[in-house]
């Protein structure tokens, strides 16, 4: 493999990355608002199935999602019909794939968030005669900005890191569906360890600067409530 | 005339603000139908559990869970059929907990209520001025005082311009000085906009010092309604030894005896004016009503009158109440004229002097046993 290969397995994963981080905060920020305010028992049940690829082996979530994404099932036929492609083996199907995977990691951070938060701040807002999108754009995401942070950056790094999935619904389609995994684990196959060495320190690195920002973001955060709360 | 109507009065009546609610969660059940005209400051005193909060909550419309009727001033905000958010009721509404917004400066809390409501009659340099948070307006919010914070959240609140203000308990978190400003920052207010506050504590000095009119709410109903004297020295015998209620009543300056440090107060009848009231001197003008109250362990109780002693104020009256307070503890209601004071007294003295319902008797307090302001 050519080292433009490699960059180009990089833009693929940030572009994945990036995509799912954005569809996830868009569907993802409702989603949580809604577990976060339901009082019905219902809520354990729809908190079970978010958090189930946190525990789902990730072939199995790849395995099932490449059964519907088949043209052979009526979601994968439906799809083939209207775009003219295949989900199966595309950029698109391992999109769909990751915002599943990683949607716990942006979900459950925002519901912690907005629980916390409560409603006495909102009713406030509300007797300020503020509408509740107002309320959420002008109360809820300045007061929430870290979990957010978090939250982005915890499903963009939990994509970065994904394999299973992608290598049960995408394969190894350069520019498509080969992702730095991917290629990490093309090249051990191929016994290219030299590259694989590469690959695999600059993972590791990403995962580590990323992973600190976060800490670092929200130990600020803390230490900046625990200052403001000082009488 | 009390402006304040349960139940009694025609539906055809209208009134400012119609609450007709039922309210049940847990095991607590409100179920208040009222009427009111939104003439000043009304009181709502109870005991905490009462269903004050949840009242004022349904009447902002936080509460949807309630059915029922809320009307405002002939805008119906709540009925079987229709259901107006709160952010639509042009209510305003003060927390007992300030509830201000910690991302935003003193300024930036301002800001938020001034630029929610269009258009702006108020001018927001008086309302800074009038609640005196000039000083505070580049401070973070979560760095004021509770007081500051209470003054500031009042000042947010009166920027929304709203037709009516909810005030729940907003004073209860602070120490007696700054309970005391406030005091006199919402008869300011009061005063200056023109704006009718209810006003919910289960203070009762509190409801005494602001109140024109007060409701009385047990178990999540109005048990009582009226002008604040009347219900204030007329509470039933529970709620009199659970609020220790003082005696409630508005003078008049008569004269200032400054070389005595006295002010001589008269009753408003003028057919009263034979008794002699002194108080501390005050820097009053005469003729000035003031809103006073005496506690009831600052007045004593004699069966004749003291021709010689050092408390000079004695008045004569007629017992109509006794109530026992504790194992050793009674509460007498004494009739003088049309005012009923209440004392606190030992059993042993009820028998002592057998006092019972009709004794005529004497009652003395010290002249800064009268509270005015």
């Amino acid at each position: 493999m050519s080292s433009s290969d490699e960059w180009l397995a990089l833009y693929t994963t940030i572009k994945l990355a990036g995509l799912t981080t954005l569809i996830l905060l868009l569907l993802g920020t409702p989603l949580a608002w809604y577990m976060s305010k339901i009082q019905s028992r219902y809520k354990v049940f729809l908190e079970a199935i978010v958090a189930l690829p946190l525990v789902l082996p990730p072939t199995v979530l790849g395995f099932y999602l490449l059964v519907i994404f088949s043209p052979t099932s009526t979601p994968g036929k439906w799809w083939l019909d209207t775009t003219g492609y295949s989900l199966a083996f595309s950029f698109t199907g391992i999109l769909i794939g990751s915002v599943i995977y990683s949607l716990p990691f942006v979900v459950q951070p925002l519901q912690k968030a907005f629980e916390q938060l409560g409603d006495h701040v909102l009713e406030a807002g509300a007797m300020l005669s503020a509408n509740s999108m107002d309320r959420f754009f002008t109360l809820v995401l300045p007061m929430t900005k870290a979990s957010f942070i978090t939250a982005a950056s915890l499903g963009f790094a939990h994509t970065v890191g994904e394999f299973g999935v992608v290598l049960m619904i995408g394969g190894n389609i350069p520019g498509e569906t080969r992702v730095l995994s991917i290629a990490l684990f093309d090249h051990v196959e191929a016994l290219n360890y030299s590259t694989a060495h590469w690959l695999a320190a600059c993972l590791l690195i990403g995962s580590m600067v990323l992973l600190a920002l976060i800490y670092l973001l929200n130990f600020n955060h803390e230490r900046n409530i625990k200052y403001r709360m000082e009488p | 005339m009390s402006t304040l109507a349960v139940s009694e009065a025609p539906q055809a009546i209208q009134r400012d603000l119609s609450v007709d609610v039922n309210l049940s969660f847990d095991s607590f059940q409100l179920s208040c139908d009222i009427r009111f005209d939104l003439n000043g400051i009304t009181g709502i005193l109870g005991h905490s559990g009462s269903g004050k909060t949840s009242l004022l909550r349904v009447i902002a419309g936080l509460n949807r869970d309630a059915a029922g009727t809320v009307i405002l001033k002939q805008r119906t905000l709540q009925s079987d059929t229709q259901f107006i958010k709160p952010e639509h009721r042009k209510i305003g509404f003060v927390f007992q907990d300030a509830r201000l917004f910690p991302h935003l400066s003193v300024a930036g809390n301002l800001e938020y209520a001034r630029k929610r409501c269009k258009p702006n009659s108020l001018d927001a340099n008086e309302i800074i001025q009038m609640t005196q948070i000039g000083a505070l307006l580049k401070r973070d919010v979560v760095k004021l005082s509770a007081g500051e914070k209470q003054r500031v959240a009042i000042a947010r609140a009166l920027l929304a311009e709203p037709e009516l203000l909810l005030m729940d308990e907003p004073l209860s978190n602070l120490d007696n000085r700054a309970r005391r400003d406030m005091v006199h920052l919402l008869r300011l207010i009061h005063q200056r906009l023109n704006l009718p506050i209810l006003y919910v504590s289960h203070n009762i000095i509190e409801i005494q010092q602001l109140a024109d009119e007060v409701l009385v709410m047990e178990n999540g109903r109005i048990i009582q309604v009226g002008h604040v004297h009347q219900v204030l020295n007329n509470l039933n015998e529970r709620m009199s030894t659970e609020f220790s209620s003082p005696t409630s009543l508005t003078l008049k300056v008569k004269q200032h005896l400054v070389n005595f440090g006295l002010t001589q107060l008269d009753f408003m009848a003028p057919s009263h004016n034979q008794v002699k009231l002194f108080a501390p001197l005050m820097n009053q003008p005469l003729g000035q009503q003031l809103r006073c109250y005496i506690l009831a362990d600052d007045l004593s109780i004699s069966l004749n009158k003291p021709e010689a002693s050092s408390i000079i104020n004695c008045l004569p009256g007629r017992i109509s109440q006794l109530h026992r307070l504790s194992r050793n503890g009674m509460l007498i209601k004494v009739q003088v004229m049309e005012h009923t004071f209440a004392i606190n007294t030992s059993r042993y003295a009820v028998e002592l002097l057998r006092l019972s319902h009709g004794t005529e008797v004497f009652i003395q307090f010290q002249a800064d046993a009268i509270r005015c302001y």
